[in-house]
């Protein structure tokens, strides 16, 4: 038999943890540790690092995306009441403009842009995202359907998989026809002989500045029945499924570049605009920005000052990479580039910033 | 330490009205244990165990990263811990005398995959291990006093991860997960390209197999198991995507029925689709016939009816894994790495969100079992 090592620990329940702020014999006897301490490393700090990413990035950004969305509305409403290829040509440029802003927050998958595990917000702007499904020729046959109907639809209450983004490309850049025209004069004609083609846009341009308002709403206002902003509840470090908030970017991020790299997202999506490369740069732009951060706080600045200048770099060579792939047009490297990023955010990342994103999650059996 | 009173003591200090406390009270079972491999390599690796009415936490020093764990049928305070995969030992734990009393090693040229169960008289152990040579999957065979190695069986499948017995007492269910690992490259995959899990059941006595059933998918490693009563087997798989061709989805829990073939649970599918491919553990509720499966890497416990296979819900919970019933049936309790321990409502999957308790150095690790010494 071996020597006894038994250490006892107090369990705190949520009762009793009220308690421990009254004793310090009590906070004393509880021990342990957070998985992610708020680790101060010379002048730098994670918390004014996080705190930084969202008011810097996150907001801004968010607030971007629904000031297109709703620039994206008001041009369609314009176009429709002035159907022409000048006023085509602004509701594609706004199209492409929003895709772009959309790229800019699609990787921060969690909070308002993701609250609901079955109608998450995410899958109504980007039905892509869920499986990696080309709803192409869903939306085709669906649009035409309901142009040949005289009812009248609650957008909201459609299939995730029929609006968004995929359903506005097809709409604007492309006529309803059974070999769809991609010609600006012929998408016009293609309006003026169907009016209902312009009740079906303004319904679901109208669906995606409602959407973007509730990720802006959830960040800044409510999110849920929380009764708080969700900016605060990410900033106090712990989440509603318990996780630390700087384990959930992370592991977000990482799942984000996951599905880039398996669902060939370049060759797939935004086909018809001819806007996917456009949008990768806006998107790894976004990733750089993520790391390098907007102040002297950022979580390149903590990885270095922590004595992980080489993760740093090999972060910062990744994204290069990747950046260099999409201006030559090389889908192959870029894929390959993001592939290695993703591997960053599952390790070097996490070991530079002292997260641990899970026992279980990376090292279970 | 803290003690009964001083516990209750601190309750009322929180303005709790005494009926709360009370009812927090004989809500739990009395000599109900969690017992769970607990640990890293920062705290050490650990056998971790909670008095249920307490919330009092003890911790042995294990040595070894455990996985699985058997409490002993006839010396129902001992509980079984088995090292990880590829392992090599298993330590024998007293919770009342708060101290290890025993423990085994694998016998030579065999490897633990990290489960064990008892025969029905609890004289027998039967654990999961490997051929590390051949790779071949086994049941090694002991005497359940002395730990002595008694034989072994042949699993007719390559890495026996799982192994639960069956009602009838005649018959062992084993997850022959397919994956072949030796322990010269540690946890590394070995035969990915043509793995192909299968459930086998054999007979207790003799060791010959009785039946073996598949998955539709070749690369849906058949993991953990958990047995009702009535013979009911839920299935919690992993899929080995890197194998695959396809991003397709592939369901990840499943159902047998005695003498049927295994059901699938394939919907709802974005809640499978969230779980990433990977369901850590399961647990039968007897009473309320439904069962748990738990997600680390998609944050999620979801919840089907073993009869109607129907999905009844969800928790999240950061890298969840660890997941048993209360010994009086009315509770879930799930567990993760951060030393979180939830519970559940055993019908209507409520969390009883006055009943959270984390134990902040003791990190749970896949597995949780509660355990009654009455």
């Amino acid at each position: 038999m071996e020597k006894k090592t038994v250490i006892r620990i107090a369990q705190t329940t949520i009762a009793a943890m009220a308690v421990i702020g009254l004793s310090s014999v009590l906070l004393t006897s509880c021990g342990g540790e957070r998985q992610n301490d708020p680790l101060q490393t010379g002048s730098q700090s994670l918390d004014a690092a996080q705190s930084a990413l969202v008011n810097n990035q996150i907001l801004p950004d968010v607030k971007q995306f629904v000031q297109s969305a709703t620039a994206f509305e008001t041009s369609a409403q314009a176009f429709c009441n002035n159907i022409d290829t000048a006023n085509l040509a602004t509701v594609q440029s706004n199209w492409k403009t929003l895709s772009e802003d959309w790229s800019r927050v699609e990787q921060f998958n969690f909070g308002p842009f993701n609250d609901d595990l079955f109608d998450g917000k995410y899958q109504f702007i980007n039905s892509y995202r869920l499986r990696g499904t080309n709803y192409t020729s869903t939306v085709r046959a669906d649009i035409k359907n309901r142009m040949a109907s005289n009812d009248t639809y609650d957008f909201s209450n459609l299939n995730f998989n029929l609006v968004g983004l995929l359903a506005l490309e097809v709409m604007v850049f492309e006529t309803t026809d059974a070999t769809p025209k991609t010609a600006n004069a012929d998408i016009v004609a293609d309006f003026t002989a169907n009016p209902r083609k312009c009740y079906l846009l303004n319904g679901m341009a109208t669906l995606m500045k409602d959407n973007a308002v509730y990720i802006d709403n959830g960040w800044n206002q409510q999110h849920l029945a929380t009764g708080k902003a969700y900016k605060d509840i990410y900033l106090t470090g712990k989440l509603d499924d318990g996780s630390e908030s700087l384990t959930t970017l992370l592991v977000k991020v990482q799942e984000h570049l996951d599905y880039i790299k398996k669902r060939n997202v370049l060759s797939a999506t935004a086909k018809l605009s001819q806007h996917a490369y456009a949008n990768a740069q806006a998107n790894i732009d976004a990733i750089d920005k993520l790391m390098t951060g907007t102040t002297e706080n950022s979580f390149y600045a903590y990885m270095t000052a922590a004595g992980h200048q080489a993760a740093v770099d090999t972060v910062k060579a990744n994204i290069a990479s990747a950046k260099q792939a999409l201006l030559d047009k090389d889908q192959a490297s870029y894929e390959a580039a993001i592939g290695l990023l993703d591997g960053n955010f599952k390790r070097e990342i996490p070991t530079a910033l002292a997260v641990s994103l899970g026992l279980n999650f990376s090292d279970g059996d | 330490m803290i003690s009964r009173r001083h516990f209750i003591g601190a309750l009322l200090a929180t303005g709790l009205p005494l009926e709360a406390i009370a009812k927090m009270e004989s809500e739990t079972v009395p000599n109900e244990f969690l017992v769970s491999a607990a640990g890293n390599e920062k705290t050490g690796y650990q056998f971790g165990y909670v008095v249920t009415k307490t919330h009092q936490l003890e911790r042995e020093m294990s040595q070894f990263r455990g996985h699985g764990l058997s409490q002993h049928p006839l010396h129902p305070t001992q509980v079984i811990m088995y090292a990880r995969r590829p392992g090599n030992m298993a330590i024998v734990t007293d919770v009342l005398q708060q101290k290890v009393v025993n423990r085994f090693p694998v016998a030579k040229n065999r490897f633990f995959y990290g489960h064990g169960c008892f025969s029905s008289d609890g004289k027998t152990l039967f654990t999961t291990e490997g051929n590390s040579q051949t790779g071949e999957g086994k049941i090694g065979i002991r005497d359940a006093m002395t730990y002595q190695q008694l034989g072994e069986f042949d699993t007719h499948g390559i890495g026996p991860h799982d192994v639960r017995m069956m009602p009838d007492g005649k018959t062992l269910v084993i997850a022959n997960g397919g994956i072949l690992t030796r322990p010269e490259t540690g946890r590394k995959k070995l035969n990915l390209p043509e793995m192909r899990s299968n459930l086998t059941y054999l007979d207790v006595m003799t060791g010959q197999k009785i039946d073996e059933f598949r998955v539709p998918e070749a690369k849906a490693s058949i993991r953990h198991l958990d047995v009702a009563p009535d013979g009911t087997v839920a299935i919690a798989m992993q899929v080995q995507r890197e194998a695959m061709n396809s991003e397709g989805l592939v369901p990840l829990g499943a159902i047998q029925k005695p003498g049927k073939s295994i059901q699938l649970l394939s919907e709802p599918e974005r809640l499978i689709a969230g779980m990433n491919d990977y369901m850590g553990s399961v647990a039968i509720n007897a009473e309320s016939r439904l069962a748990g499966f738990t997600s680390p890497r998609g944050n999620l416990v979801g919840f089907w009816d073993v009869d109607s296979y129907d999905f009844k819900g969800y928790h999240q919970l950061h890298d969840v894994c660890g997941i048993a019933v209360s010994q009086d049936k009315k509770r879930f309790m799930i567990s993760n790495s951060l030393g979180e321990v939830r519970e559940l409502d055993g019908q209507n999957l409520n969390e009883n969100r006055a009943n959270r308790a984390v134990y902040p150095g003791s990190p749970w690790d896949n597995h949780m079992l509660t355990i009654d010494i009455s």
